[in-house]
């Protein structure tokens, strides 16, 4: 009897004991100067807001390579950051658990609709990645120079410059003595990321894509009349003068202010804003065909590997990590928008008259989110080359778009289309 | 070999090339220097190009402080990394690779012709070609981002059998036979006769081997993934993959890194020039 | 057990632990490397498994303009850096072979490049060719005025000459302490006979010292070759193979679809294309040299 009682309150220690049981959790994350205090802060407010759980939040530098070592090693960490557009290729590959059971249900619902859809894996509809931040892409216009060249400039997304009017608006630019380059479109960035998320929703605008996302093939729809019309037309800018260079660098438009107009996302609020001041002004994406104005967006967010164990700690990570505070404060140290809508109020930048304003409604009224397709690192660079290419005025747009839906097609074939896509 | 200079007396233009030569090389090694002890990154990115990015004008170990301690890329993990990976991988081919050699050159085990000529073909194989089928062998045996993975490539070397078999095959048939007179065993006769005797030829394949993995890229890049097993080099790279160029704490970086291996030259220039020119020998 | 056996055992124990490292480090992957070029092989596990393709990798290769730029670009790059390097390792060999003053000061400094790390000394060039006031270009404005620049590294006419120019910088003192031997072995009494025949200068180069440095040559002309073919680091750091492709080598191609597209069974049947020329041009250049170099 008494050795039963014993035994009894033995396992009752060790059940209280794994109840409480205090976990370290491994967080990984991009390793970025314009990050680092927020992830620092993030780290120590968690630490101190709770008593059972420690984080270490380890900034990775060259994420992806690290990424993929650690996959192949088993050795991933227990949370850790993923860019939006390639969580379905790991969720394909069986490297992340869904988010659905960890997350408090309330912060989902209070997401702004372009973070769900980023974070939703189309076959099995769960979500996978959070994004505590909002991107989008402007023209950012020098007022300045715009009011000098006697343009108007549109107030609201419904008079977006349709292609024609942008085409017009450029041409007075480049008339005047100050202007080198009318407009700044990052050509510097270099063929990543930046050229399909900042020049798909150039196609997207004239009622096309980058691939088509029901029969997930490219061919017919990144290389349709449409599309190349679109890149004609801005291969036409470039040999026009209307583009700076790639190797011009970085500061034409806020620096040297040679460049009149910037086609660029908001991370770059903290330089504009500095180098402008007054003179800037937020231009609504354009108009290039019959859908109207699109803006790109998504970003990095939080994953789950599916080796992580420690759920119960990672819950209560994700949770603190997602409050509108925490969230708010990413974005006014980062220049981001606030991923929840009950964030935006808390932000100085986005709320409603703020002067960032004009980015939560295009991120509300005309954001595509880019692919969810395990296909999407390939799908990217494909594309990615070809506007690099396209973007020099010289290569034959048709022949790149034929080159980059071919490249596309042939590898979602390699990978028996996918499966369970294309089934 | 005789010392045979047979350098004739110098022009006056031999001296203005040789002069020529020196700039060409310290040149850019200054200017990294001077970078790298100027804290204010704004005058670097403004000053480059002029006399002051050359010559030092401003003395701060500031930039040195920020990388030694940077907490992210932790230098002086980097440095223990790249030591130790070194150590070990040179610690082991000459073991190994000596043992081997030893016994091509001096042993009668059948098989050694062939062995040899195959050795051989190792040498011209491009070994970058082979570094998928590598990698898809320390993934399947779990060795991803961890030392062994960069210890084990280094430690048979082809070129380094080759060095040792030609030092060994010259030594006399007559003294190999006195040890074994003596009773020495065969492996007797190679720890305590040809191993002392071929100090040079170690010397030699430390000093390639060294320069060969302070040099490796290709291969550490795909096998680690963070400052734990990552050597210098890798850790180098990193700056340009993220924003941050910061010129100041790049050039610390890189003078830090260079420091250990131009102390160590000097230390043993001597046998480093023998050592490369031993290498080339074979022509 | 006689002594004969165990002799024999020692030696079977002392050749193991080299030859099972080789075994397993080189010949494994090679005859992977080949298996693998008829597969879809992918780097990380993935839910389709990986199947045999017969020759549709090579095919998919042999008809890639990219694959064929890099083979183009890797050919450049070895055209231009061979000749190049060799020149200045000799001119350097020359220099330390007279009798300048402080000789071995000078030897020691220009052996320096050899000792750093190829990745730092891209950090140094980075800056060199950094626009719009790199050192180069401040140099380059003496003559073009002003504000000009030339963006060495990000334009395509000049991106592969920069990565050849630096990359001799990087590698030439290995060379020039081999031809310095070379020339330390060449008898003095050809150039006294040819001192007392009344030879000039460059007269004695041509007739004493380039024959006599004929061997080292063609040892050199074959390292330097085959070194240059695996360009890799410089491109992939500097300019990630770029500008539109100018910059790609083999080694870059290879490393891209292989380790950031993951396709092994791809990079792989490029490995054996690659290891093929290699073997070829190899052995051309010993068939093409070997009966001059049993002339001596």
């Amino acid at each position: 009897m008494k050795l039963r009682t014993l035994f009894l309150l033995g396992a009752s220690v060790m059940a209280f004991g794994s109840v409480a049981k205090a976990e370290s959790l491994t967080v990984w994350v991009i390793d970025g100067d314009t990050e680092k205090p927020y992830f620092t802060q993030l780290e120590t407010r968690y630490n101190e807001s709770q008593s059972e759980n420690t984080v270490d939040i380890v900034p990775i530098p060259g994420y992806n390579q690290a990424l993929q070592a650690a996959t192949l090693s088993n050795d991933l960490p227990d949370v850790m950051l993923v860019d939006g557009p390639n969580m379905a290729s790991l969720v394909w590959a069986g490297t992340l658990q869904p988010l659905d059971g960890l997350l408090d249900p309330e912060i989902k619902k209070d997401l702004l609709p372009g973070i769900v859809a980023q974070g939703t894996y189309g076959p099995d509809g769960k979500f996978y990645q959070i994004g505590p931040y909002e991107s989008s892409a402007v023209l950012w216009g020098n007022k300045k120079l715009l009011d000098e060249a006697g343009i108007k400039i549109p107030a609201s997304v419904d008079e977006a410059w349709t292609a024609d009017q942008l085409g017009e608006v450029l041409g007075k630019l480049k008339a005047l003595p100050e202007v080198e380059w009318p407009l700044d479109m990052k050509l510097n960035y270099g063929a990543g990321e930046w050229l399909t998320y900042g020049f798909s929703p150039f196609v997207q605008s004239n009622g096309g894509d980058i691939i088509d996302r029901t029969t997930w093939t490219a061919d017919g729809t990144l290389n349709s009349d449409g599309n190349v019309a679109v890149m004609q037309r801005l291969s036409d800018w470039v040999n026009d003068g209307y583009i700076v260079p790639a190797s011009a660098g970085d500061n034409k438009f806020y620096g040297e202010k040679t460049a009149a107009l910037a086609w660029v996302g908001n991370w770059m609020w903290p330089a504009h804003e500095q180098g402008l001041g007054d003179d800037l002004v937020l231009i609504p994406p354009p108009s290039l065909g019959e859908k109207g104005p699109v803006s790109p967006n998504g970003g990095w967010g939080w994953s789950v590997p599916s080796t992580t164990t420690k759920l119960d700690a990672v819950s209560s990570f994700l949770d603190f990590a997602m409050s509108p505070e925490q969230v708010a404060l990413y974005a006014d140290i980062t220049g981001y928008i606030p991923s929840r809508v009950s964030a935006v109020p808390l932000s100085k930048l986005y709320a409603s008259g703020g002067e960032g304003a004009l980015f939560v409604d295009v991120a509300n009224c005309c954001s595509i989110v880019r692919p969810i397709h395990p296909a999407y690192p390939v799908i990217s660079t494909a594309w990615a080359t070809a506007a690099d290419n396209i973007m020099t005025g010289k290569a034959d747009v048709r022949d790149e778009l034929d080159t980059a839906a071919e490249e596309i097609d042939e590898d979602i074939e390699d990978n028996a289309g996918y499966p369970p896509f294309g089934q | 070999m005789a010392k045979s200079h047979a350098g004739m007396a110098p022009s006056r233009l031999t001296i203005v090339f040789a002069g020529i030569m020196a700039l060409g090389v310290l040149l850019p090694l200054m200017m990294a220097v001077t970078i790298s002890l100027n804290p204010d990154e704004e005058a670097i990115v403004v000053e480059m190009g002029s006399w002051r990015s050359f010559i030092p004008h401003v003395i701060s170990l500031q930039n040195y402080i920020d990388v030694w301690t940077d907490p992210v890329n932790p230098f002086l993990r980097y440095l223990f990394n790249t030591i130790f990976i070194t150590f070990t991988t040179l610690v082991i081919s000459v073991i190994f690779n000596s043992m081997a050699a030893f016994v091509l050159a001096q042993g009668s085990v059948a098989g050694r012709k062939v062995l040899l000529g195959f050795i051989l073909a190792i040498l011209v194989v491009p070994l970058e070609s082979l570094v998928l089928p590598q990698l898809m062998l320390a993934s399947w045996a779990g060795m991803i981002d961890s030392y062994r993975v960069q210890i084990l490539p280094g430690i048979a070397n082809a070129m380094a059998i080759f060095l040792f078999y030609q030092f060994f095959i010259r030594i006399p048939k007559d003294l190999i036979e006195a040890a074994r007179v003596d009773g020495f065993s065969f492996f007797q006769t190679y720890r305590y006769l040809a191993l002392p005797l071929s100090k040079p030829v170690i010397s030699a394949v430390a000093i390639l081997q060294f320069l060969e993995i302070w040099n490796s890229y290709l291969w550490p890049i795909m096998v680690t993934r963070g400052p734990e097993y990552r050597p210098l080099s890798v850790a180098m790279s990193a700056y340009f993959d993220s924003n941050k160029a910061y010129w100041g704490n790049i050039m610390a970086f890189a003078v830090s890194m260079a420091i250990p291996v131009i102390l160590f030259f000097l230390v043993l220039q001597r046998q480093f020039v023998a050592s490369v020119t031993n290498s080339g020998v074979k022509g | 057990m006689n002594i004969r056996k165990k002799s024999q055992l020692q030696q079977y124990a002392m050749l193991a632990p080299a030859v099972l490292a080789l075994g397993i480090l080189f010949v494994l992957p090679f005859f992977l490397s080949f298996w693998f070029s008829f597969t879809d092989q992918h780097l990380v596990p993935r839910p389709v498994p990986s199947r045999f393709i017969g020759l549709r990798n090579y095919i998919r290769i042999l008809t890639d303009d990219d694959f064929w730029q890099a083979v183009g670009n890797t050919i450049l790059f070895a055209v231009l850096v061979v000749p190049f390097q060799l020149a200045i390792s000799l001119a350097g060999a020359l220099i330390l072979n007279s009798k300048i003053p402080f000789r071995s000061a000078f030897r020691a400094i220009s052996i320096l490049p050899l000792l750093l790390p190829m990745t730092v000394v891209v950090a140094i060039w980075a800056v060199i060719y950094r626009i719009p006031n790199g050192p180069l270009n401040a140099a380059y404005q003496l003559f073009a005025g002003p504000g000009a620049y030339v963006d060495w590294l990000g334009s395509s006419t000049t991106a592969m000459v920069s990565i050849v120019v630096l990359s001799a910088w990087a590698t030439f003192p290995y060379q020039m302490l081999i031809y310095l031997a070379g020339l330390q072995d060449i008898s003095p009494e050809l150039y006294e006979a040819a001192r007392v025949d009344g030879a000039k200068p460059w007269q004695r180069f041509r007739n004493v010292t380039w024959p006599g440095l004929r061997n080292v040559n063609i040892f050199l002309l074959i390292i330097t070759t085959i070194g240059a073919l695996k360009l890799f680091t410089q491109v992939s750091i500097l300019t990630r193979g770029g500008p539109n492709g100018a910059t790609t080598t083999i080694i870059y191609y290879l490393y891209k679809e292989g380790f950031v597209r993951q396709k092994i069974g791809y990079a792989s049947a490029v490995a054996v294309i690659f290891f093929l020329a290699v073997t070829a041009l190899t052995l051309l250049q010993r068939r093409l040299f070997k009966n001059e170099s049993e002339v001596q």
